[in-house]
């Protein structure tokens, strides 16, 4: 896993899983997605995105129960593993990292 | 299901069929979901939406994987298809070399004949207003009863149809004069083909201009010339002719165009001249008879049936006037421009024409030669394949699975058939010159700046690859492995009955090739040695003449015949069977109402000596007797035409085209015009203003030396002249050049077909034996004769050839049926029974000893060998 980077929309799946809690499946992804960071998805480029991140380790998923508005479906629900979370921290780590090595005075 | 209802049954379907099982619970609970939470827009965006969000889920992650995929390692796998098919064609060199050759002669083949239909069709496509432009034929029934068709018409159905129907824009009418000499600057050229025409040509057609843009209307008709680019290009170079004066029969003109004549035009000129320049051309268009070609083009938008019509009424009137005499019916029609090339049998005097039959000929042959191909391969590669069939139960005992043995094949037999494609290109790109040169059809590679034509091909192709893997593919990976590995090909045998259909269809197909060819060969034999009445060796015709040297006849004459090597000399309109001049006859005693339609030969004298014809009454033309100059001589055909019953009709007098004069002598019947027609009734007339073409009968030895000879006398008399000359057997026998290439083309079809054949049924003795090898061990272990199993398989396979045989020959007989009635003068398929006879032995021959072959090989085998393993 060390050498495993995550991708930018990848990141932003995995944030959001973790901010959805035990509401993270496709559809409310793509939601959250659309309401905090303005990006209209398809739900196929969702689903994509979130079962690479489960072929990574970075996800888990699990069934809920079959609810009405779903047609009977269940949902799936994503929650991060261990090292979802190392990936984020690592990435947030090298972002800070480089932020701090900016002077203020370039970015403004 | 009513849970469900939201979602369109055709989206589950798709979705399911198409993606993971483990997905799919995930996919449609959150469609479902989509789908209410856009509910609030119209209809139709939540279609639209929701469909592009169905179509969306068809990623690369979500697709089933087929299931050949599966836990395979694929880059292996597929090198080892590639390195396992590779070995097998290296293991057997021969057999695969045969076989994709065999594949890419095929498909080179027909890939030729194609190319020569392709020319065919593209004649005449080049005319922007292809689609409007007509041609008026004329078609009348004599009172005879026959009914005649020709491309020329009378002068004045042109002039006439514009002036009464505006619906045509533009008209013309074409005289094609023929050849002629020409000259500039004292340089002579022979041989340019001119035609007179009107102004409108240019309208109507679209012979592109090279110089200026516009061929001016008054230059054009006052003394101006159009010529075509290849012949500007002689008499100029590459320098602009435009302006430049060349002497036409002695008359000078201007050139005013110079135009581009594609080659595969039905008009081919070298110089058009106006129709203005002629004197009386209105007499000769009004009073006259059948002359001139008359083409026209509709005004944009009408109704073309109804000016048809039109067309045919104002020219049915006006032949019903003219032709009132000889005709009891006139039927004249408008034909499509689209229809002339291709579509024009039984119409004379066209300009030029392909032949329909020869273009149904080559198509067939097509079909047939890519049919026996593939069949060929199909039967060679199943064979092929049986030969693997170990590799294939190993392949199986290992893992694979039928899907992936299935792919396997087809990939082989498709990957096969690219390279056979490959080589026939190649093929096809050095062979269709020297090719075309001998079936006389001028055809080049056309399909390399016609990417959609490529497109097919290559598309065709992999069909073929499919269709020829399809069959071993389906058939061989059905095997239980156990059974494979055990030699045990009992359940095997049912796949013969396929192999063996396929290969009586190529025996048939075969055979019926080669009858036809023999027929077509002996007819033509026959036709070219029939007794034409007249010899046609040995007579050398000089034309070409000057109008001096036809007013000094008789010094000309005396000149050529001071050699020893002409032993006869006569002048004559035409040489004898380049047909006759159309007249009318009737008895001088009866009225003109009577007068017959009958051929008119003008002739100087001597010609019956030279021709060899023979007279069976009366007598020849004498120098001696002046009143001979109005007599005639009639044929036999004549004589039945004119004169009832037995009585003679020498020193009868009879009216020809208003010229009366009295019966001399009846001619036995000879041939004078094309040999499918029948003898028809002819006069000869003495005619000295048509002495256009001399007839000698010349010595066999010395030829060079005698044409020498009378191009110096000749030059006595005209100081300019220029022999021009034939050899008036070559003439005849190259009046069958159609025919003879199709016979030629059906004799290498036919090779070609029986080669494969004898390898296709190689091929599937090769594949019968092998599943019946542990038989014929077994009979041998139990005592059997090798002669007692050769006759046991023999049987098996003879009876293949024996039934292509009776099925071929009534084909046969009745493609010949189809074609023979062309011929006037035929055989009858009747009287070479021996023939059928011949063909069915000789097959059945070829067959038995290929079959005797194979078995007695195999049949010699060391049963321990075979029956060693169990």
């Amino acid at each position: 896993m060390e050498k495993e980077y995550i991708g930018e929309l990848e990141e932003l799946i995995l944030l959001l899983i973790v901010t959805l809690k035990d509401d993270a499946y496709g559809l409310s992804i793509r939601r959250a997605l659309k309401e905090q960071a303005n990006r209209t998805m398809t739900i196929g480029s969702v689903h994509g995105t979130l079962n690479r991140l489960e072929k990574k380790g970075l996800v888990t998923s699990c069934y809920s129960d079959a609810t009405e508005v779903r047609g009977g479906r269940s949902k799936r629900i994503f929650t991060i593993t261990a090292s979802g979370k190392k990936a984020l921290e690592r990435s947030r780590d090298i972002k800070v990292n480089l932020w701090m090595q900016i002077p203020e005075l370039a970015i403004k | 299901m009513n849970k469900s209802s939201k979602i369109p049954k055709a989206a589950r379907l798709i979705l399911n069929w198409i993606c993971k099982e483990e997905y799919i619970e995930e996919i449609i609970g959150d469609l479902h979901e989509y789908s209410s939470e856009i509910k609030g827009k119209p209809a139709w965006k939540r279609k639209v939406f929701f469909w592009f969000q169905v179509f969306n889920f068809i990623k690369p992650w979500s697709i089933k994987n087929l299931k050949i995929n599966q836990r395979i390692n694929q880059t292996a796998m597929f090198k080892n298809f590639i390195i396992s098919a590779l070995r097998s064609i290296k293991r057997q060199k021969a057999f695969s070399f045969i076989n994709i050759i065999g594949l890419a002669v095929g498909i080179s083949v027909s890939l030729m004949l194609f190319l020569f239909i392709q020319n065919e069709i593209q004649y005449d496509k080049f005319h922007e207003n292809r689609e409007d432009i007509f041609r008026v034929v004329s078609r009348y029934t004599t009172t005879k009863g026959n009914t005649n068709s020709s491309a020329i018409t009378f002068g004045s159905v042109v002039p006439e149809m514009v002036k009464a129907i505006p619906e045509i824009q533009y008209a013309t009418r074409i005289y094609n004069f023929g050849n002629v000499e020409i000259s500039l600057n004292q340089t002579k050229f022979k041989d340019q083909t001119m035609y007179f025409s009107d102004h409108d040509f240019f309208e109507i057609f679209s012979f592109k201009p090279l110089y200026s843009q516009q061929i001016s209307e008054t230059a054009f008709g006052n003394n101006g010339v159009v010529v075509s680019a290849i012949l500007a290009k002689t008499l100029f170079g590459d320098s602009s002719p435009i302006g430049e004066v060349i002497k036409i029969l002695e008359q000078d003109y201007t050139i005013v165009s110079v135009v581009d004549v594609p080659k595969k035009s039905h008009l081919k000129f070298d110089l058009i001249v106006s129709l203005n320049g002629f004197p009386d051309l209105h007499d000769w268009a009004y009073k006259s008879g059948l002359d001139f070609h008359s083409y026209g083009m509709y005004a944009d938008g009408v109704d073309h049936s109804t000016v048809d019509t039109k067309i045919c009424e104002l020219y049915n009137d006006q032949m019903d006037q003219r032709f009132a005499d000889f005709t009891s019916a006139s039927d004249n029609y408008v034909q499509p421009f689209n229809d002339i090339y291709l579509n024009s049998q039984g119409i004379a005097n066209n300009i030029k024409v392909g032949s329909r039959q020869t273009m149904y000929v080559l198509t067939g042959i097509n079909i047939l030669i890519l049919l026996i191909a593939i069949i060929n391969y199909v039967n060679l590669t199943t064979a092929q394949y049986e030969k693997r069939i170990k590799e294939i139960g190993v392949r199986k005992v290992i893992g694979a699975n039928r899907n992936s043995l299935i792919v396997q094949f087809l990939g082989e037999s498709t990957v096969i058939t690219l390279l056979a494609f490959a080589i026939a290109l190649g093929i096809t790109q050095f062979l269709i010159e020297p090719f075309g040169k001998i079936m006389q059809i001028e055809a080049e590679v056309t399909y390399w700046s016609q990417p959609l034509v490529i497109l097919g091909m290559v598309c065709a192709v992999i069909l073929i690859g499919i269709i020829s893997g399809i069959y071993p593919a389906l058939f061989i990976s059905k095997f239980k492995p156990s059974k494979i590995l055990k030699k045990d090909f009992s359940s095997l045998k049912r796949g013969t009955i396929g192999s063996k259909v396929l290969v009586t269809l190529q025996f048939v197909i075969a055979i019926v090739l080669v009858i036809n060819f023999t027929f077509i060969h002996k007819q033509i034999s026959y036709i070219k040695n029939i007794d034409l009445g007249f010899s046609k060796d040995q007579i050398l015709v000089v034309n070409n003449l000057s109008t001096k040297i036809r007013s000094s006849y008789e010094t000309v004459e005396a000149e050529i015949l001071n050699s020893p090597n002409v032993l006869e000399l006569t002048s004559s309109q035409s040489a004898l069977g380049r047909g006759s001049s159309g007249q009318t006859a009737h008895l001088a005693s009866e009225s003109p109402n009577t007068a017959q339609p009958i051929g008119e030969l003008r002739t100087g004298h001597n010609f019956i000596k030279t021709y060899g014809l023979e007279i069976t009454e009366g007598r020849d033309f004498s120098k001696n007797l002046l009143t001979d100059k109005d007599a005639f001589l009639i044929n036999e055909s004549g004589k039945k035409l004119l004169f009832a019953g037995e009585e003679s009709p020498v020193g009868k007098s009879i009216v020809v085209a208003g010229r009366k004069g009295q019966v001399i002598g009846v001619v036995k019947d000879f041939n004078y015009t094309n040999l499918k027609r029948q003898i028809s009734p002819v006069v000869i007339s003495l005619g000295s203003p048509y002495r256009l073409e001399l007839s000698l009968k010349i010595n066999t030895s010395n030829i060079q030396e005698t044409i020498a000879h009378v191009e110096s006398s000749l030059k006595k008399v005209d100081p300019d002249y220029e022999i021009g000359y034939y050899f008036l057997d070559d003439y005849f026998n190259n009046m069958f050049e159609a025919d003879e290439r199709n016979a030629s083309l059906i004799s290498y079809a036919s090779i070609l077909t029986i080669l494969i054949s004898l390898v296709g049924l190689v091929a599937l003795i090769g594949h019968g034996l092998t599943k019946r090898m542990k038989e014929v061990a077994i009979r041998k272990v139990l005592g059997a004769k090798i002669k007692q199993i050769l006759w046991g398989l023999i049987k098996e396979y003879y009876w293949i050839i024996i039934i292509s045989n009776i099925l071929a020959i009534p084909l046969a007989l009745v493609a010949m049926n189809k074609w023979l009635p062309t011929f006037a003068y035929r055989i009858d398929p009747a009287d070479y029974w021996m023939l059928f006879v011949k063909i069915s032995c000789l097959s059945l021959l070829l067959a038995l000893v290929i079959i005797l072959i194979q078995v007695y090989k195999r049949s010699r085998m060391n049963p321990v060998e075979i029956l060693g393993n169990e």
